[in-house]
This record gives structure tokens, C-alpha cells and sequence, in this order.
């Protein structure tokens, strides 16, 4: 049978491969046209005034690094007020916008008692709920109230008596005493699974609050304690409505948004799992004038280049989290170039940090003495200036201390600390010959043969790639870098299938030792997989907890310190990693925190067209 | 005819049955644990974890049970209609799934028509234009397309919108009955990513399908015949060159299906590909086997309806 053409093909095939010639020719003329702006910008980068933006960018960082000392302890006796409208509320500026923003967050669980991640978790949690106290959006390292509007420490310090603000939870209710006590007992279920909340367990006694009145209760503490209320300021230690929460199971709570009530200062309005977070202004929210949008729009990018292509091309005004990704030193200041200072990169100083976990069931580190040469023949300097530092734009890390950067007095200055100690530029050749000697001493004088586990990113696998080779250089010690997947890697780590464990990042709750002590040198946990413990240090982090002087804390963590550089330990620090955001230079009143995990409200920050822009020459829009 | 649609259809179970039990077993011998994976948040940064509470999730999500129980049992959910529960997201997964399929489907069908469009017409014209620059060019064209990586040349391409034009697709999805603009915008670019390489493969079958069957006795008749050549070419060539292109085109729906994945990541395309990518990330073998399933079932309906329309293009197959 024949077929019949329709309509007479002719007009059609031969237009289509007309413009598909013109198409090819198109293509090819673009690129050729576009050539010469490549020259262009090659030529810009060598005109001296980007250079001066360079050192007014790294000014700006400096301003913006935030590291604290060991917190001070709020005297016994005192009453705190938190002034609802502080002093830098009059200068934010409403602007009646979606502010779009930026991350590779993708939510998964909706329970802050519950979960330990920002990126599942927090990030998308954080704009919906109040803690009872949090951090000072712009003194970052001051705890201030949140739902507390005041409080009043009893003189044994033991007694905490905290007043309620005259809130409201997102379906108009009150926010009540009830609520806040039901709360800190949700918290300290002892059947829970509480990753980043456990240290209130601490703390506090789960059943023995008391409710005074409506907006007044007592909360009682087992001892008096310094980081109580560091903790509790900490995002994840948010408050839900009693009269929804009560009797959730941790299925519906994680999984489903509208189970869990807050009194934030956004209303989630859409969720797309794995795509969007839209955000409504909670407009009855009990702080005068907060917050400055009209809704939040979180765009979910997994691809870290393609969230700097849509921050280039204006998709996005600000990297989520905003300080807690991993965005890497280079490239977001090669970014604010590109955009002349629209795009402004900024730091949190040692945020997060590399280890190596040593496991201490299987050889060779089950000998005391091979963990030791390990803790003083490690490189970290190479590592950081191999890794972290760049030509153009200067370090992004520092060699790892055992407790946070600025914390702990006898960490301060490591240039005379054995296992840190440098020559010319070189390590210091006693800690080589006192590595070895170690080394020789439990049989491995020729070296060892070793796996090495380890997460995939590319820095984690660069910082392996340095240490193995200076490892095989100076011990023979002949490590295999073994990257897997994160599933894997956890697996991998808790059994101790391979004999040392790279931990990629490890994010601080607290700029406290304290809680390196919690996260890192407990029991039954991933980070001690083979229950590493040392009398001395037990007795030292007990006393630490229950001491308010700050001068005694800073001596207990010193003897500490003493303790863990025995090298004994499963931990050795590695390298302590500065975290980077980037934002456009009209959104105003951000401040690094002390902690990626804070201040995740989204309340305190506001747009302003008329911002001064940073760079000389004026920036891009 | 029918009866062999109906015998191809029966089959479809045991070759789907076979694909679930296959990457069931691949998963379950990959290390890693979708409690760990719940407990961590799917950081590297686990916070503090303690192995009882793992213990414990494990328990009350199943992961404990033999693997043979596990299948058994979501194999059993399946018959009853039911694609499970996600182990990350705790919601059905049919939920989640829905509104991705239709994303990925339209991502697929856009390439693959994209990929025909252009490279039929390519195909015809080199074959025609046999060793002309037009013809070298066009294999030029063709051997490029074959030998770039799709993830490479969909990277090129939003490093090129960003730096040329400091447009990139709008982020998020439109659905295309609502905002049809938008949702061209969003998709056109991923699937012309996707489709640069089927193209280029396409345009080349073409090409030499056409040489072939220009050179056959009954083209040489058609011209004696008087026949204009564009007659020639469209309806006698080029019909008998199809049926190659035509299997190649079930091939590409089936590749374009299971190539989104990067490409879903590059731009951001809310798809099958990025739900895979994350169900293997959190170990989430639920709504992995689920968009296994689908991706399998579709694959295999598309090829039954490419085998079905060669007996359309050429009346001489018979089924049997």
C-alpha cells in the first residue's frame, strides 16, 4: 500500500534543515564572538586595583571572624533581661520580598530534639521555631533570650527561674510555661534519640521543672554547671507547641512539617522535598518589626558549582546555612572578583575541623606507642599549606588542637609543643626522631602497610593524598586512602574496618571544649568507636562541668590538654578548617556566628537597596 | 499480532522481578546503613550517635530481618499495589514518586523528540549530500556529539548560559499546563543535554541506513519513474531507512530515563534522577526498588511499542 504524505513535505524538511544549518553557523559564531571577552578578563585580573580589592576583601573577613574564649559563666544570683527591641532593630529595613536563597540543604527530618544534621535537618527547621534562649545575632558569642525574656540564676546556681515574652505559637495560642517544660522533658527522654540535644541529659533532670505560673518556671539543674545555657541557646534546642507535640511519635514528628508548631519568626508555606522551601513572615511574631521579608524561597541545589552559577547570575542572593557549607575559600572569593564585590565571600574562623580516629582494637594502633608516633609525626602544617592556602587570597585552615581555636590557654601558641614544633618551614626533626623511635620500639621500625577510611569529597581525599605521602616519606608507613560514600563511611568507622578513620568534618555546637569532651571522648559513640577513656581526663571533664570559674575551667582544660597530648588517645587532630559563605552585599546585619549550628532564625538580617557597596569601583547588579 | 503483544506483556514480569532482585541484591551488598544514614542526617558529621540507638532504629525499621525477608516482603507490597514506605522520608512513596516521574517522562520524551528532529533531517541530508562539506561537517557534528559525556556537555552549558548571557534555567519546576512557558525554560536545555548525544548516534544511523537503501534497485526505479527526488528521498528512502532509527529511538527513551540523573543534578531538575540519587545516598532501598520498577516498567512498554510499530513501517514483519 502506498502512503500518502498528509500535506506536501517539501515546505516543511527543507525550512527544518535550513534552520538547522543556520543553528549549527549560529552556535559557532557565538562562541568565536565570545572569544574576545575571554581576553578581556584575563586582562582585568592584572589591573593593580583588583589587587587592592583583595586586601579590602581580606579585611572584611578578619572583621568578621568571631572565635570566643571558653564562655563566661553567668554569675549566681543575677537576673538577665533581653530587651525585646535591641539597639540594631531600628536600622532594619522591611522590603516587601521573597528573598531567594541558595544550599544544597535537603531536608529530611523536621525534629530538632531529634536530628544531627544542618543540611537534613536544621537548616530548613531553624526559620520556624524559638529556643528559650539563643545567641546574640550581632554580639554572636553572648547567649540572649529568645522565648526567655528573662531569667534568674538562684545564689547556689543551681536554679534557674525563667520568665516568658508574651508569645504566640502559629495558630495564635500562647506560648505558656507548660509548653516550655514540657519541652525540656521531651529533650531529656531517656528512650529518645537525641544526636545534637543529649547535653541537656546532662544537666538537667528529666520531670523536675517546675511551673510557677503561666509564664514563670523553675528549672533545676543536677550541679552548676557553665555551658547550661550555651547549650540550651544552641538551634537545635527549639520549643514546640505542647498542645501538638504531645504524644507524636518520632515518625510523624521527622516526617511532616505541619505536626510540629513553632513560634518562629516564618511559616513554612510549601515544601518540595528535594526542591523548594518557601517561607511565609509570620506576622504575628512577638518581636517588634522581625523579620524584614516577606517569605524566604530556599532553592535546593545539590551541585556546589551550580549553586555559584546561580549565584553569578542573580538566581540567589545568599548561600543557605549561610556559613555552613563547604564552599571553598578560592572559589567564593574568586566569585566576589568575578561579580566586583556584589557577591561578598565571608568567614567563620575554624568552624569545623579534621582527625584522624585511631582504632585501638587492631594493630598497629592498638599499641599506645604507634598512636603516639602517629599524633607527633603528622604533617599538619603541610596539610594546611598544601590544601587550605592559595597564593592569591592566603589559608583557610590551621593546624588541629585538640579543644576549639582560642579556647583553651596552652593552645594558644604551639610552636614549642611537641608533635606541632617547625624548623625553617620544615617539622622538627625530634618529633621525626621520637616518632620513629616509637615506631621502632613496637616493632614497626620498617614502617607499616595500612588501610585508610575515608568520606569522598575531593578536599578529604587531597588532605589523604598529603598526609600518606608524607607519612610513606618520613615513617615508611604505607597508607591506602580507601573514599567511600558517607553510608559507608559510618559503617566503616563504628566496625573499624579499616585501622585509622579520616573524619572529614566534625562542626562544633559550642565554641566550648566542652563539647569536643561531648561529641569526641565519650562512650558507645562514632567518634570513640573502640570506647577510648583515660581516668585522669574523666575526673578533669567532670570538674570542668561543674565549675562556673572561669579561670578554673581554663586551668581543668589545660591539665586536659597535658592528658591528650600523651598521644594516647584514638583522636589526632588534624586541622582546624575555616567555613565559608557568601551573600550579596546589600544584605545587611549577617554576623558570623561562633558555630555553624546557630542562628539559623533567619530573623535578624535585612535587605537594603541603598547599601553602600564595597568594592571601589562600584558592583555589579 | 495481539498475541504476541499479550506474550511480550506476561513477560514483563519475570524481567521486571528480575531488575528489582538484581539491584536488591547490589544494594544489600554495598556497605551502609539507612539507620546510620537516619541517625547522621546523611553527614559526615554524625554528632553524637550512640550504637544502641542504631541498634534500636535498625530493629524498628526491619533492617535486622534477612535480605530474602525484606524482598519478600516489599515484593508482597508491591502485589498488593503498594510501592512501600520511604525510609527516609517516612511518607508512602508513591507520594514522592508521582510528581518526578512525570518530570523525568517529559525530560525523556523532549530529548528523544529533540534528538529526532534534528537528526533525522542531519542523517538525510549527509546521506544525500555524500561526501560534500555539508555531509563531513555533519559527521563531524555526529562524531563530536558521540564521543562528549553528556555530564560534560550539560556542565558546558550552564558554565556557557552563566558566562554569556548571565541567564540560567529558572530554578524549581512549573508544571507545563500551568505555566508552559516557565516549564520550556526550565527543561529545554537538560533536554537537549541529554539529547546531544542520542543526536549525534540518531543522525549517523540515519546516514547510513539512508546509503544503504539509496543504493537499492527499487530507488533507481523510482527515479526512472520520474519522480521528483524530493519524492524519492522522503517517501521512498527514507521510509525504508526508519525502522533502524526507530529502534534506536526505543533505546534512547530507555537511556534518556536512566541518563537524567546527572543531568536532573546539573540543573536542577526536580526528577526520577535526583530521587535515585538520593534513595542511594540515605540507602533508602525502598523508593530506590520503586523507581527501579518504574523505570524498568517503561523501559520495557516503550521497546514492546517500538517492536509493535515495525510491523506499521514495514508490513513484511509478522509476529509470531
Amino acid at each position: 500500500m502506498r502512503v500518502r504524505w498528509p500535506i506536501n513535505p517539501k515546505p516543511i524538511i527543507l525550512p527544518a534543515l535550513v534552520v538547522t544549518l543556520l543553528l549549527a553557523v549560529a552556535c559557532g559564531s557565538t562562541a568565536v564572538q565570545q572569544e574576545p571577552q575571554v581576553v578581556e578578563k584575563e586582562v582585568i585580573k592584572e589591573v593593580e586595583v583588583v589587587k587592592e580589592v583583595e586586601k579590602e576583601v581580606v579585611k572584611e573577613v578578619v572583621k568578621e571572624v568571631s572565635v570566643t574564649a571558653t564562655p563566661i559563666p553567668l554569675l549566681k544570683g543575677q537576673t538577665f533581661m533581653t530587651p525585646l527591641s535591641p539597639d540594631w532593630v531600628a536600622k532594619g529595613k522591611y522590603q516587601p520580598i521573597v528573598l531567594e536563597i541558595v544550599g544544597r540543604a535537603r531536608i529530611g527530618q523536621w525534629d530538632t530534639h531529634y536530628c544531627a544534621s544542618l543540611f537534613s535537618c536544621m537548616v530548613g527547621a531553624g526559620p520556624r521555631f524559638n529556643g528559650l534562649v539563643t545567641y546574640n545575632p550581632v554580639d554572636t558569642a553572648e547567649v540572649t533570650g529568645d522565648l526567655a525574656e528573662s531569667w534568674e540564676i538562684s545564689p547556689d546556681g543551681k536554679t534557674y527561674t525563667f520568665k516568658l515574652a508574651d508569645a504566640n505559637w502559629h495558630d495564635g495560642t500562647p506560648v505558656t510555661s507548660e509548653d516550655i517544660v514540657f519541652n525540656f522533658d521531651r529533650i531529656t527522654d531517656p528512650n529518645a534519640v537525641r544526636s545534637r540535644t543529649g547535653a541537656l541529659k546532662t544537666f538537667y533532670e528529666r520531670g523536675t521543672a517546675r511551673i510557677i505560673d503561666e509564664r514563670t518556671f523553675e528549672v533545676p539543674l543536677k550541679f552548676p554547671a557553665a555551658t547550661f545555657l550555651t547549650f540550651l541557646a544552641v538551634d537545635y534546642y527549639t520549643m514546640y507547641a505542647k498542645h501538638v507535640a504531645d504524644g507524636l511519635t518520632q515518625e510523624d514528628a521527622n516526617c511532616c512539617p505541619e505536626n510540629l508548631l513553632g513560634s518562629g519568626p516564618w511559616k513554612l508555606k510549601n515544601w518540595d522535598r528535594g526542591t523548594v522551601r518557601e517561607y511565609e513572615r509570620n506576622t504575628d511574631y512577638f518581636k517588634p518589626d522581625r523579620p524584614y521579608f516577606d517569605g524566604l524561597r530556599f532553592n535546593v541545589i545539590r551541585d556546589v558549582n551550580r549553586i555559584y552559577a546561580a549565584l553569578q547570575v542573580g538566581q540567589g542572593f545568599i548561600t543557605d546555612g549561610p556559613w555552613a557549607s563547604t564552599y571553598r575559600g578560592e572559589d567564593i572569593f574568586r566569585i566576589q572578583e568575578e561579580t566586583k564585590g556584589r557577591l561578598q565571600a565571608g568567614f567563620l574562623k575554624g568552624g569545623s575541623g579534621t582527625a584522624f580516629i585511631l582504632h585501638q582494637n587492631q594493630p598497629p594502633f592498638d599499641d599506645p606507642r604507634v598512636r603516639r608516633a602517629f599524633y607527633l609525626g603528622l604533617d599538619r602544617q603541610a596539610v594546611v599549606d598544601i590544601v587550605y592556602c592559595t597564593e592569591a587570597y592566603g589559608c583557610f585552615a590551621s593546624m588541629g588542637t585538640f579543644f576549639p581555636v582560642g579556647t583553651v590557654p596552652s593552645e594558644m601558641d604551639m610552636s614549642d609543643v611537641p608533635g606541632y614544633r617547625y624548623v625553617n618551614g620544615e617539622k622538627d626533626p625530634r618529633d621525626i626522631a621520637e616518632a620513629k623511635r616509637l615506631l621502632a620500639e613496637a616493632g614497626y621500625a620498617d614502617g607499616f602497610k595500612a588501610d585508610l577510611n575515608g568520606g569522598s569529597s575531593i578536599t578529604g581525599i587531597r588532605v589523604a593524598e598529603v598526609v600518606t605521602e608524607q607519612l610513606r616519606r618520613d615513617f615508611n608507613i604505607d597508607f591506602t586512602m580507601r573514599p567511600v560514600d558517607t553510608a559507608t563511611y559510618h559503617v566503616n568507622t563504628r566496625e573499624g574496618k579499616h585501622p585509622a578513620t579520616l573524619v572529614g568534618g566534625i562542626g562544633l555546637l559550642i565554641r566550648d571544649p566542652a563539647d569536643i569532651l561531648n561529641q569526641v571522648f565519650a562512650l558507645s559513640i562514632e567518634k570513640n568507636p573502640d570506647d577510648w577513656t583515660n581516668p585522669e581526663l574523666d575526673k578533669l571533664a567532670l570538674a570542668q562541668a561543674q565549675s562556673l570559674k572561669v579561670e578554673e575551667r581554663k586551668g581543668l582544660f589545660d591539665d586536659m590538654v597535658e592528658v591528650l597530648r600523651g598521644g594516647e588517645a584514638q583522636w589526632v587532630p588534624n586541622t582546624w578548617v575555616d567555613q565559608g559563605s557568601m551573600m550579596d552585599f546589600r544584605i545587611q546585619n549577617w554576623h558570623a556566628p561562633t558555630s555553624i549550628q546557630h542562628l539559623h532564625k533567619w530573623e535578624h538580617f535585612w535587605w537594603d537597596p541603598q547599601a553602600a557597596c564595597p568594592h571601589k569601583g562600584g558592583c555589579e547588579q | 499480532m495481539k498475541e504476541y503483544a499479550i506474550r511480550r506483556l506476561v513477560l514483563f514480569i519475570p524481567t521486571t522481578i528480575f531488575a528489582t532482585m538484581l539491584v536488591f541484591a547490589l544494594f544489600w551488598i554495598v556497605p551502609g546503613d539507612a539507620a546510620y544514614m537516619i541517625l547522621t542526617g546523611g553527614d559526615d558529621d554524625a554528632g553524637k550517635v550512640s550504637l544502641d540507638q542504631l541498634d534500636k532504629l535498625r530493629e524498628e525499621l526491619g533492617l535486622n530481618r534477612p535480605i530474602y525477608t525484606q524482598y519478600g516482603y516489599w515484593l508482597w507490597d508491591i502485589v498488593r499495589g503498594d510501592l512501600g514506605t520511604s525510609i527516609w522520608y517516612r511518607i508512602p512513596v508513591w507520594e514522592e514518586l508521582e510528581s518526578r516521574f512525570y518530570v523525568t517522562t517529559q525530560l525523556a520524551v523532549m530529548a528523544v523528540l529533540m534528538a529526532m528532529v534534528v537528526a533525522i533531517p542531519l542523517g538525510v541530508m549527509s546521506a544525500v549530500k555524500q561526501d560534500t562539506w555539508g555531509d563531513y561537517s555533519s559527521r563531524v557534528f555526529a562524531l563530536i556529539g558521540i564521543a562528549t559525556p553528556t555530564f560534560w556537555f550539560a556542565i558546558l552549558m550552564v558554565y556557557g548560559l552563566a558566562y554569556w548571557f548571565n541567564w540560567l534555567p529558572p530554578l524549581g519546576y512549573a508544571k507545563v499546563w500551568e505555566e508552559p512557558w516557565t516549564n520550556l525554560q526550565q527543561l529545554f536545555f537538560p533536554a537537549m543535554a541529554l539529547a546531544f548525544n542520542d543526536l549525534a548516534l540518531t543522525s549517523r544511523i540515519t546516514r547510513s541506513s539512508m546509503l544503504e537503501v539509496l543504493r537499492e534497485d527499487y530507488m533507481r526505479t523510482a527515479r526512472a519513474k520520474g519522480l521528483k527526488e524530493f519524492i524519492v528521498v522522503g517517501r521512498h528512502a527514507l521510509k525504508n531507512a526508519l525502522l533502524p532509527v526507530v529502534t534506536m529511538s526505543g533505546y534512547q527513551f530507555g537511556q534518556a530515563l536512566g541518563g537524567v540523573i546527572i543531568v536532573e543534578s546539573i540543573f536542577v531538575v526536580p526528577g526520577m534522577g535526583t530521587l535515585l540519587i538520593d534513595s542511594i545516598i540515605h540507602r533508602d532501598f525502598i523508593v530506590l526498588q520503586a523507581v527501579v520498577l518504574l523505570i524498568a516498567a517503561v523501559t520495557l512498554t516503550v521497546n514492546l511499542a517500538v517492536d509493535l510499530l515495525y510491523g506499521l513501517l514495514d508490513p513484511r514483519i509478522r509476529y509470531s
